[in-house]
């Protein structure tokens, strides 16, 4: 995975208030380029056993 | 010679069915009624298995002395035994049995309840604990046959295994149990405990079993499932020998769960373990399909739980000598252990996690979790993402918040144990209601209030420490990650994040931080809690 894994925003600001310590608005979490084809090669699946027909049981037994 | 009392025969507890839409043709065998005491010399591989199990090699027996050998470790000294072939159930296999077999053929069907701290009481003065197990045995023989023909368990209700003066095995991490009623003797005991059957080779196979005991164990919301019921629901003249992938999905579904098929062949086993383990800390189920010597022939075993071993040295190992540029911890790595129930061989199995990326006869082929809601999104995606959120905004939140784990958290790099978990949104609530932090701070109901806008479920991706995950089993917060719809929509794939003193939730197209009370770790979410752990 790439090193800046977020993309900075120029909309992120911080305030403080009598409620809050402090108060901080930030950008939305957005995955770099690289980071979201990692995401997806997560996502996708691996061969599927319906297309190879597997039988859970079949003559299957022990002793 | 073990004492012998004679008892009379009961009718036993379990089952409810009514209807039979079978003749019965077959003849009931009378079974034996008798209390023996078993410590020693007491002997069950003699006095038991080789006694009662009447049909002959190849006949597999093997589960029967598992729940033998179980039963002697947890210190019984009393067996009960039982004729069972009264119970609707139970005559309704066997009417199915007979069916296959030509009919005509003649069955026993015995109970054998297992008891510690019984042999010298009144079973009606027993608590509920005192019943390690019942399981209901079926000698069979075909028409015209001298001998047995097949003998199997029809089904045991079993306490999870625990020694004496303990409630749980020490880092054992079972999937929630269910409720059963067992009548011995006239007397009803209230069991918190797993399903256990074995297939008969006749009219069901190992997929059926393994259905049955996850189907039967939740508690189905359309009854108890039986053999025939499957069976039916199929309606394919080879389903007694065997299911297909969907099928199983089928039948689950049939019941009111949704099935989540993870296909693994070709999958890294590292990447699979990750996911079944993310399916039992999430408290669920599931079905790990293996393949045999016989292609495309495969066995099925069922997973209930798993065992944690927080001294494990690969975990932290492998970072520091071999893959210094990993982003994470996977809290998989740490689960050493599947507890899992194996038809062909008995219940309450361990499956050592590694075996499954070491052996390849014992490689995955297909994990079936049997869930409420099926995530759209898997758990390793929803793992990564977190990473990606807390390596991106931590460093971004210094000097907001309070307390020196966020200063911590917020100052440094850190390679976090990340653990996902498939979480409801009344389920994370109280979660969080209960946390209490290693300094006793806790949320308020305004922190908790602040959560009320999240989905029904999503993924929860606890973040911890290796130090405090392994000697505290705590975590410093959560990131909420949608379990939900697309895969890959980024915009709307994070809810939320907790971390010490303060809330971070998604607002529209921003993300807005509110302090929380917890300011400190705090446990881990365990489905079934327990306090047997190191």
């Amino acid at each position: 995975m790439a090193d800046d894994p977020v993309k900075s925003s120029d909309n992120e600001r911080e305030e403080r208030s009598s409620t809050q310590l402090s108060k901080k608005t930030l950008s939305l979490p957005i995955p770099t380029e690289e980071q979201q084809k990692y995401l997806m090669m997560l996502a996708r699946d691996a061969d599927d056993g319906n297309d190879r027909g597997i039988i859970v049981g079949k003559r299957h037994k022990t002793g | 010679m073990p004492m012998m009392a004679t008892i009379a025969a009961s009718s036993l507890g379990r089952g409810t069915r009514q209807d039979s839409r079978l003749t019965r043709t077959w003849s009931r065998l009378s079974a034996p009624a008798q209390k023996l005491p078993c410590t020693a010399p007491f002997s069950f591989f003699f006095d038991v298995v080789e006694a009662y199990w009447r049909a002959p090699k190849p006949s597999n027996s093997l589960p029967l002395h598992r729940i033998c050998t179980l039963a002697r470790k947890q210190g019984v000294d009393l067996l009960v035994l039982e004729d069972a072939a009264g119970r609707e159930d139970v005559a309704l296999e066997l009417d199915a049995l007979d069916a296959a077999s030509g009919g005509g053929g003649e069955a026993q069907a015995i109970a054998l309840s297992f008891l510690r701290d019984a042999a010298s009481s009144d079973l009606s003065a027993l608590p509920a604990s005192s019943l390690i197990g019942q399981v209901v045995l079926i000698n069979y023989r075909e028409r015209g046959s001298e001998t047995f023909t097949t003998t199997y368990i029809f089904e045991a209700i079993l306490r999870p295994p625990l020694l004496p003066g303990s409630d749980h095995l020490l880092n054992n991490y079972l999937s929630p149990p269910g409720a059963f009623r067992c009548v011995v003797d006239g007397v009803t005991f209230n069991v918190r405990g797993f399903y256990f059957c074995q297939q008969n080779e006749k009219t069901n196979a190992c997929a059926h079993a393994c259905l049955r005991m996850l189907l039967n164990q939740l508690a189905p919301r359309q009854g108890v499932i039986t053999n025939e019921q499957i069976n039916a629901q199929i309606n394919r003249p080879d389903a007694a020998s065997g299911l297909q992938v969907p099928d199983l999905v089928a039948v689950v579904e049939q019941l009111g769960f949704e099935a989540e098929k993870i296909p693994c062949v070709g999958m890294d086993s590292q990447k699979y373990l990750q996911q079944v383990a993310s399916v039992v800390e999430s408290g669920d189920r599931a079905l790990l399909i293996i393949p045999t010597k016989k292609a495309p022939e495969c066995h099925v075993v069922a997973v209930i739980g798993h065992t944690r071993n927080t001294d494990e040295w690969h975990p932290e190992a492998i970072p520091a000598y071999g893959h210094p540029t990993a982003e994470f911890f996977a809290s998989a790595m740490w689960i050493d252990h599947l507890v899992i129930h194996d038809d062909n061989l008995g219940p309450y199995y361990t499956l050592a996690s590694r075996t499954l990326e070491s052996e390849s006869c014992l490689r995955a082929d297909t994990i079936i979790a049997i869930r409420d809601k099926r995530p759209d999104v898997p758990p390793d995606y929803a793992q990564n993402f977190a990473a990606i959120v807390l390596r991106g905004k931590l460093p971004k939140l210094d000097g907001v918040g309070s307390g020196k784990w966020m200063d911590h958290l917020t100052r440094n790099e850190h390679r976090f144990v990340l653990r996902p978990v498939l979480m409801k949104r009344a389920a994370y609530l109280e979660h969080l209601a209960s946390a209490e932090g290693h300094d006793h701070t806790k949320l308020s109901t305004a922190d908790l209030e602040r959560f009320a806008a999240l989905p029904d479920q999503f993924w929860m991706v606890e973040f911890s420490l290796p130090a405090l995950y392994t000697g505290n089993r705590s975590k410093l917060g959560e990131v909420l990650i949608s379990s939900q719809g697309k895969v890959g929509d980024f915009l709307t794939g994070f809810h939320a994040m907790r971390l010490p003193s303060l809330i971070v939730l998604r607002e529209g197209d921003l993300l807005e931080t509110y302090d929380s009370g917890l300011v400190s770790h705090s446990p881990i979410f365990r489905a079934a809690p327990h306090d047997n752990e190191w």
